[in-house]
C-alpha cells in the first residue's frame, strides 16, 4: 500500500528531515510511527499525501509513483488518504457537522449522501448529539474526533494520524485509539505518529522507530520506551 | 463538469465572501459601475455623432485638387484606387476648363474679371461623394497624401467638425476606458485577494481533503463575476435614467435633432456593458488567483 525507496527529504534550510528511508506497509496494516520530536514523523506523513515531495527517492502509494503525479491528479490521491492533523485544522466558523460534510462537498458528493455519511461518521465518533456545535464549543478530544470523522467520511484506503492523542488525557487517548483500531479492522491501512509510549505498549502493533530521519527499528509487535535507543 | 449542487454551494460561498468583504466589495462595485458608466456615456456620444453623420447622406464630399503636372497614368491609378474604396459612393472629375466655366457661370456678370487671365489658375479636381461613415477622415488623409494632390477640402466645415469630434471621442474615450478598465481590474483583484486571505485556512483544508483547483477557485471567480454584474447593473440603471433625461432636455431645445433612441440599439449597448462587467470580474479574480492559488 505504502512503499518508500531511498527517500530523503532536505528542507530549504538544509535541515535533513528524512534520510534514506526504505519502507513497506501492506494494505490493512496498523503501524505506529514513534520517535522523539524532530525525528521526521510528520515529514514522513506529509510525503505520503504529497503535501511535500521527497528530495530524492521514490514513493509508491497503491502502486503509483506519487512524485510524478501531475498537479491535476494530486487531489484524487488525497481523496484516498484521510489525514488527522496534530492541530486539527477545523474551520472555526463552521459546526462539527459542516466540518465533516466539507470533505464530501469537496469531492462533490450528492446532497443526500453528504447528509447520510456525515451523520454516520459523527455517530461513529460518538458526536451525534454535538453535531451543531462549533469547534470552540467542543473539548479537545471532541475536536479530535470531529477531525477523525472528517478524515474517514470519504472512506479512504489510508488513514494518517499525527499525534491523535497528543492533547488528550490517557483514558480519552485510549478511546481514540480504539476507534482507530476499529477503523483498521474494516480494512483501512492506519498509520499513527505518536510519542505516547504507554499506548503503543498497550496495543502491541507494528512499531517503526524514527530517529534523526532514519528508521532505526521496525518491530512487528513492538514496544516503545522513551529512553530506548 | 461541476455538479449543480456544487455550483449552488459555491454561489452561497461567494455571497458570503461578498458580505465579508463589505466595504471593499462596495468600493469595487462602485469602481466598476463608474468605469462602465463612463464607457457607456462615450458609446452613447459616439453613437449619436455617427447617427448625425448618417443623416448627412449625400452631403459628404471631398475635393482633391490635382497638381498641374499630374500625368494621365497617375490620375487613372488614383481613380482605380477610389473605385475600390468602400466608403466612396460616387466621384466626378472636373477638368481645369470645366472648373473655369463653372466659375464663370457662378460669377455671372462679374465673369468679365476672368477675361484678363493669361492662364487658367484653377486645378483639375476630383470630387468624391462618400457614404456617411467615420472612415471619411482616414480616407481623406490617405488620398491627400498622394504626391500628385496639391490639396483637399471637405464640402462643409461642420462636417469636418463632427469628424473631429468623433475622432476625439474615440481617442480620449479609448484612453479613459482602458485606464478605468485597468483600475477596475486592479481593485477587483485586490478585493478577491482579501477574500482569499480571509479564507486561507479553508483553502488549505480544501487542498488537504482533495479539492481540485477549480473547485477551490470557483467561489472566488463567482464573487468577482457577481461584483462585475452588480457594477454593470448600477451603471446601466444610471445611464438609462441619465440618458433619458438628457434626451428629453435636448429635444425640448432642438426638436429637429435625431438622437440614438431605438430600444434595440440601447439594449445592445447595455448588454455590452453587462458582458464587460462580467469579463472584468472574471479577469480581476483570475488575476488575484493566479498569484495565490496555483
Amino acid at each position: 500500500m505504502i512503499q518508500m525507496f531511498q527517500v530523503s527529504k532536505v528542507y530549504s534550510n538544509q535541515n535533513k528531515a528524512l534520510d534514506q528511508i526504505n519502507l513497506h506497509i501492506d494494505k490493512g496494516e496498523f503501524v505506529f510511527l514513534v520517535g522523539p520530536s524532530g525525528a521526521g514523523k510528520t515529514t514522513l506523513m506529509r510525503l505520503i499525501f504529497r503535501d511535500e515531495v521527497p528530495s530524492s527517492g521514490s514513493i509508491l502509494i497503491d502502486g503509483r509513483n506519487i512524485e510524478r503525479l501531475s498537479a491535476g491528479a494530486i487531489p484524487y490521491l488525497r481523496r484516498s488518504i484521510g489525514v488527522v492533523f496534530q492541530d486539527f485544522k477545523l474551520l472555526q466558523d463552521k459546526s462539527a457537522w459542516e466540518n465533516v460534510a466539507f470533505a464530501l462537498r469537496v469531492v462533490e458528493a450528492p446532497p443526500h449522501e453528504i447528509e447520510i455519511r456525515t451523520n454516520q461518521a459523527l455517530d461513529m465518533m460518538g458526536l451525534g448529539h454535538k453535531k451543531h456545535h462549533l469547534p470552540s464549543e467542543l473539548s479537545g478530544g471532541e475536536q479530535q474526533r470531529v477531525c477523525i470523522a472528517r478524515a474517514l467520511v470519504n472512506d479512504p484506503a489510508i488513514l494518517l494520524t499525527d499525534e491523535p492523542t497528543g492533547n488528550l488525557d490517557p483514558e480519552l487517548g485510549y478511546e481514540i485509539m480504539k476507534v482507530l483500531l476499529d477503523i483498521n479492522s474494516r480494512g483501512t491501512t492506519v498509520l499513527v505518529a505518536t510519542h505516547d509510549a504507554s499506548l503503543v505498549n498497550r496495543l502491541q502493533r507494528r512499531v517503526l522507530h524514527l530517529r534523526n530521519g532514519k528508521i532505526v527499528k521496525d518491530s512487528l509487535r513492538g514496544t516503545y520506551h522513551h529512553d530506548e535507543i | 463538469m461541476m455538479k449543480f449542487n456544487t455550483l449552488v454551494y459555491h454561489f452561497r460561498q461567494s455571497l458570503n465572501g461578498f458580505k465579508r468583504s463589505g466595504i471593499m466589495a462596495m468600493a469595487t462595485i462602485s469602481t466598476v459601475a463608474a468605469s462602465l458608466m463612463i464607457l457607456g456615456a462615450f458609446l452613447l456620444f459616439h453613437g449619436n455623432l455617427n447617427l448625425l453623420l448618417q443623416n448627412l447622406q449625400g452631403q459628404l464630399k471631398v475635393n482633391f485638387y490635382l497638381k498641374d503636372g499630374a500625368s494621365e497614368r497617375e490620375i487613372s491609378e488614383f481613380i482605380q484606387g477610389l473605385k475600390q474604396e468602400p466608403v466612396v459612393r460616387d466621384f466626378e472629375i472636373i477638368s481645369k476648363a470645366d472648373a473655369l466655366d463653372l466659375l464663370r457661370k457662378d460669377l455671372g456678370e462679374d465673369s468679365v474679371l476672368l477675361d484678363n487671365l493669361s492662364r487658367n489658375p484653377l486645378p483639375n479636381t476630383i470630387t468624391v461623394t462618400l457614404h456617411p461613415t467615420e472612415e471619411i477622415r482616414a480616407f481623406r488623409e490617405k488620398y491627400a497624401a498622394n504626391p500628385m494632390i496639391e490639396s483637399s477640402s471637405s464640402g462643409k466645415d461642420w462636417v469636418e467638425q463632427i469628424l473631429n469630434l468623433i475622432h476625439l471621442a474615440k481617442v480620449s474615450g479609448t484612453f479613459i476606458v482602458v485606464f478605468l478598465g485597468l483600475a477596475s481590474l486592479f481593485i477587483i483583484s485586490n478585493t478577491i485577494r482579501l477574500t482569499v486571505f480571509a479564507r486561507r485556512h479553508e483553502i488549505e483544508i480544501m487542498r488537504l481533503v482533495g479539492a481540485t483547483n477549480w473547485f477551490i477557485r470557483s467561489p472566488f471567480l463567482m464573487e468577482g463575476v457577481l461584483q462585475g454584474i452588480a457594477g454593470a447593473l448600477i451603471a446601466t440603471l444610471f445611464l438609462a435614467f441619465g440618458y433619458g433625461l438628457l434626451q428629453d432636455r435636448l429635444l425640448m431645445f432642438f426638436p429637429e435633432l435625431k438622437l440614438l433612441s431605438s430600444q434595440a440599439d440601447l439594449i445592445q449597448l447595455y448588454l455590452k456593458l453587462f458582458f464587460l462587467g462580467i469579463a472584468l470580474g472574471l479577469l480581476g479574480s483570475l488575476l488575484s488567483l493566479r498569484k495565490f492559488l496555483v
